[in-house]
């Protein structure tokens, strides 16, 4: 298992992405971890938030979790569980690889996520956490 | 068996959901999650229960497969901001529960507002009471911070009792720079069943136990922006009636219950620091003796979770519980009942780990060593003179969840 995380190319650097249609153009930490946390289910102007993330243990995920939202991924999957599992809320939309992330992101109004940042182009938007 | 069959067709359904995403990595089954808005989750878990001396979640002494849980839920938000979910339940625990099939929630919840810096929602139906850190996800193993919740303060012999309501509740969150404060407030009905009689009267008599007046209940958490640290004050009270039939030896009877937990969590790095404390106020009246007393209940532990790379993490819990922490060796207890004292307290060490396989399966294993026999349901072990003071129990459990 550490071999082969060793022997993983090194992650490119996460941003927070969305559809070009929602009406942010940046966020705060804290917010973006509501957000990731599905605690947030609309945007300013009443549109769902559609959160899509890759899986727990897929190192862009890990590093976005670290870096952006300074989350473990661990704490995220806790309050997903616990959401869905009580009632409360749901779970994220999980996406299989990052191209599929970008295609749904570009396709879905609302939609939320995450790509390394060269693959950026401009079917999404990029929202700055600070 | 209706419970073996229960969990065939559920194994069978998860197989057919999960047939050509096993080895990716998709929680929700690509056909259904076209669907925009709903959400099909669900888990299996199995457990294997094995104690030296007593019985806990079955024959254990023997070695015991009698702890099964399958839950299956769906939600489904038509607006923004409306949230309808339920979930089905079923439970195999020891001679406490035979795996039939309950409606463990089913509610909806309105968002009655949203603004940058609150949210208030209204919710009505069955819930899921939030007490404490673990009340209301406790029968889903990867939640659960061990193999099974910590028996101090959340009693698997009287889970019901706090377990759900059918009412209303109120959720309020105000999100700050420090942190986010939340409040659960709510009404309900307690939804009452045949492992609280035993734990009231000591045995299933017979009548027929009913809700006297509505369960409050409400939780107040605090947690910082990074969860760093998690901290929630929850109390609940219900009232239960017993309204006896012929042959019954208690009267026409009512209890009232208290139940307060302190909970305080603290996360860094790959440490988790877990502690919370219980306080169960329960008087009951019109029993007669011996079935009338008031006692003040007392349960805690702590807890250190080491996380040993992204998939391993090892745990080390003490805990301690009391029928009457003003009796805390039982021996007025023993008096009063003719049980033995060792019936009436528990101290506990647990050792363990857990193993996330991948993002779906789990596999965690505790040991525990045990003095007392308070955590024992008298349904598993039905002759209390037989109990042995000191056990020990190893437990192992697999679990998958979608």
């Amino acid at each position: 298992m550490l071999l082969l995380l060793a022997s993983l190319p090194a992650v490119a650097e996460p941003v927070l992405v969305v559809n070009p249609s929602v009406p942010v153009n940046d966020l705060k930490r804290n917010e973006a971890r509501l957000i990731f946390s599905l605690r947030r289910s609309q945007w300013k102007d009443g549109s769902p938030i559609r959160v899509h993330v890759l899986d727990d243990q897929n190192p862009l995920h890990v590093r976005f979790c670290r870096e952006v939202l300074r989350l473990y991924p661990r704490q995220l999957r806790r309050a997903w569980d616990r959401q869905t599992f009580s009632g409360t809320g749901q779970a994220p939309n999980v996406v299989e690889s990052i191209e599929a992330m970008r295609e749904t992101i570009a396709r879905e109004p609302g939609a939320v996520g995450y790509l390394p940042r060269e693959l950026v182009d401009g079917s999404v938007k990029i929202l700055e956490v600070h | 068996m209706p419970a073996r069959r229960i969990a065939l067709v559920f194994v069978v359904f998860l197989g057919f959901v999960t047939r050509g995403h096993a080895a990716s990595t998709c929680p929700v089954p690509t056909s259904l999650s076209n669907i925009a808005g709903l959400q099909i989750h669900g888990f299996l878990t199995q457990g294997f229960v094995k104690t030296d001396h007593n019985r806990f979640f079955g024959p254990s002494d023997k070695g015991s497969f009698e702890f099964r849980e399958i839950g299956l839920n769906a939600s489904y938000r038509p607006l923004p901001s409306l949230l309808l979910t339920a979930q089905g339940l079923s439970r195999r625990a020891g001679n406490m529960y035979n795996g039939s099939p309950t409606i463990d929630f089913a509610l909806a919840r309105w968002e009655l507002s949203e603004t940058d810096d609150h949210q208030a929602t209204l919710s009505i139906g069955r819930h899921k009471n939030p007490i404490g850190l673990y009340n209301a996800t406790r029968d889903v193993a990867h939640t659960r911070p061990s193999v099974f919740v910590p028996q101090s303060v959340y009693f698997d012999r009287v889970r019901n009792l706090l377990l759900s309501s059918d009412g209303v509740m109120l959720h309020l969150d105000h999100y700050a720079d420090f942190g986010e404060l939340s409040l659960d407030a709510g009404v309900g009905k307690p939804v009452l069943d045949k492992n609280v009689e035993v734990m009231l009267l000591g045995r299933d008599w017979p009548g027929d136990l009913s809700s006297g007046r509505p369960a409050r209940l409400g939780r107040i958490r605090f947690t910082t922006p990074d969860q760093r640290w998690q901290a929630a004050l929850s109390y609940a009270d219900t009232q239960i009636a017993f309204d006896p039939a012929a042959g019954s030896i208690p009267g026409p009877g009512t209890t009232h219950i208290g139940y307060l937990v302190a909970s305080l969590q603290f996360n860094q790095g790959n440490w988790t620091v877990t502690g919370e404390y219980m306080l169960e106020p329960a008087s009951a009246k019109g029993f007669g003796a011996p079935f009338d007393n008031e006692v003040t209940g007392e349960g805690y532990y702590l807890q250190l979770q080491r996380y040993v790379g992204p998939s391993l993490s090892l745990h080390v819990r003490y805990e301690e519980a009391y029928l009457d922490r003003d009796d805390r060796n039982g021996r007025a207890s023993a008096l009063r009942t003719g049980l033995p004292a060792s019936f009436f307290f528990a101290k506990s060490w647990t050792v363990g780990a857990r193993w996330d396989v991948t993002s779906r399966l789990m596999l965690s294993a505790d040991f525990s060593g045990n003095d007392g026999n308070y955590f024992l349901s008298s349904r598993d072990n039905p002759s209390p003179a037989a109990l042995k003071r000191r056990w020990n129990m190893i437990s192992i459990l697999a679990s998958y969840r979608f």
